[in-house]
């Protein structure tokens, strides 16, 4: 089996797109990935767009708006939809396609816009990601969820506190200041973020993620096609597992055992161990979201999550640099189109393109994408 | 869909009789009859096993709370209209809501009524009842042992 490799990547600016449809931001990280590849439009074999929510884009079908307005009929394509891995798993079944050998060249997008509806009603579409009928009815959201991990967290790890989850939205909202895409550039100081609205408890108005919206696009190719491009990235480790839907059922509520599962699938694949990672974008959807994703990747032991941040062990400079994109803290977690950006973000990474955020000399790259509070997961490796 | 009332949602699903339940005063899982293995929230399927032939069975009531929020900033549903006097603002407390392990494998999600999230610790021992609201519905609420 050859390998498959990413030769373009393209992604929108993040924020509240006030008057910018969804199928257009789509077509502004488009553009900019068919730039960056340097392919005709017609070398496009097949399309998989990501789309989390019917409810946001307020259309049964958004990836056919996509791809009336890319001009990219009669190509074959269709909607992947994961929650907030929709990205990650559009990504996945481009490399399907590609290995199966469907096609040659593949675009993937990912785009949602979530700022047309008001916040009480994006907590309800994003508090349905839970099970709606035997948890939803409890008044939970989304920010819910995690918070459950959270208090769950901070109580089986005693050493940790709340300020850990601080230091989290300190880091990543001082890297979005570096990243000219996110939809914050604003710096946030630990006690900012210590007495902020309480969102769901104790989760504060800085440990949650930003409702975007914005859109990435990618050109995936096969071995044989990327030889004639001058830097490819190569995908060479993937991993995918899926949790209970009702937390209530989890074993752990300090992990996420699709991670795990699908942290070590990729890790495998790639002959690799979580040590020859150089850098690395996680699904910080939460600030706690990302203190577990280092221990389910295995950038720390159980219960060492803490520590890695308080030494800055996930800066630049650190032992593993983390989400030193802005992370979907900072960035903006436009969902379907997350897991695509942060495809994006690691090719720019290993390309060593990424300005005043780049990880000198990085050479693999790792990126963690997870749907909803666990119940689809994506890691993705990447070489070059 | 009825959410307002922070009751149980439960119309098309081969196990309502939960609800029936509930309003007796009773908080009922499933057990299969061929595995053993047993379903909170219940279910008339066994995932495990594939059978469909499955028991109800009473939960315990009292367990330790492994997990807890209070959710401020609500789904459209759960949160309040804008209150018709100009300059005002409506301000809503809501109850935290946990996760309650009654058994091995058996975890009840219900409100903890007037406490706040502050008040609690996980691992806090508590009692899960049904409780029944002014508009007759029924929801699942957790009171403190002392």
């Amino acid at each position: 089996m050859g390998r498959v490799a990413i030769v373009g990547v393209g992604v929108s600016k993040f924020g509240v797109r006030k008057g910018v449809s969804l199928r257009e931001l789509a077509f502004e990280a488009f553009r900019e990935a068919m730039e960056d590849a340097g392919i005709e439009k017609d070398e496009i074999q097949a399309v998989v767009t990501a789309c989390a929510s019917d409810e946001f884009a307020m259309a049964l079908q958004p990836a056919a708006q996509v791809q009336d307005y890319l001009g990219l009929n009669p190509k074959p394509h269709f909607r992947a939809e994961a929650a907030c891995a929709s990205g990650s798993m559009a990504v996945r079944s481009a490399w399907m396609t590609i290995q199966s050998g469907l096609a040659d060249i593949v675009l993937v997008n990912g785009v949602e816009k979530m700022t047309e509806v008001s916040t009480a009603r994006a907590t309800e579409i994003m508090g349905k990601g839970g099970d709606s009928t035997w948890e939803y009815a409890f008044g939970m959201s989304f920010p819910g969820y995690y918070a459950m991990l959270a208090t769950n967290y901070l109580a089986t790890y005693r050493e940790s506190d709340r300020s850990d989850l601080a230091k989290v939205a300190v880091k990543n909202h001082y890297y979005g200041t570096l990243n000219p895409k996110a939809h914050m550039q604003k710096i946030v100081t630990e006690e900012q973020a210590m007495s902020g609205l309480m969102v769901a408890y104790p989760l504060r108005l800085h440990d949650c993620s930003l409702i975007s919206d914005g859109a990435a696009s990618i050109i995936m190719v096969s071995e044989k096609v990327a030889k004639k491009f001058d830097r490819p990235v190569w995908l060479t480790g993937l991993g995918a597992g899926s949790e209970t839907h009702d937390i209530g059922r989890r074993k752990s509520l300090t992990s996420l055992e699709s991670a795990c599962v699908a942290a070590e699938q990729a890790y495998k694949m790639a002959g690799i161990s979580p040590r020859d990672v150089d850098v690395a974008v996680v699904h910080d959807c939460f600030t706690i979201a990302e203190l577990i994703a280092y221990e389910d990747l295995g950038f720390c032991g159980r219960g060492e999550a803490p520590m890695l941040i308080r030494n800055k062990e996930t800066y630049l400079g650190g032992r593993i640099p983390v989400n030193v994109d802005g992370g979907l803290k900072s960035k903006g977690h436009p969902v379907g189109a997350t897991g695509v950006a942060m495809t994006a973000e690691i090719v720019k990474q290993l390309r060593g393109e990424c300005g005043k955020r780049q990880v000198k000399g990085a050479k693999t790259g790792l990126s963690h994408n997870v749907g909803g509070s666990g119940q689809f997961v994506a890691v993705h490796v990447y070489q070059v | 869909m009825d959410f307002k009332d922070f009751s149980l949602m439960l119309n098309e699903t081969k196990v309502a009789a939960y609800a029936d339940f509930l309003a007796q005063g009773k908080i009922m899982a499933t057990r299969c009859k061929k595995c053993n293995r047993e379903y909170y929230p219940p279910q008339s399927d066994c995932s495990q096993c594939l059978s469909k032939e499955m028991d109800w069975f009473e939960c315990p009531a009292e367990g330790k709370l492994v997990a807890f929020t209070q959710v401020m900033v609500l789904p459209e549903h759960f949160a309040l209209p804008k209150p018709s006097i100009p300059f005002s603002k409506a301000v809503l407390t809501p109850s935290p809501v946990g996760i309650l392990e009654v058994k091995e494998g058996i975890r009840i999600m219900g409100w903890i009524p007037k406490v706040m999230a502050d008040d609690l610790k996980v691992g806090d021992r508590m009692k899960a009842s049904p409780h029944t609201l002014d508009d007759g519905r029924v929801t699942i609420i957790f009171k403190k042992l002392e």
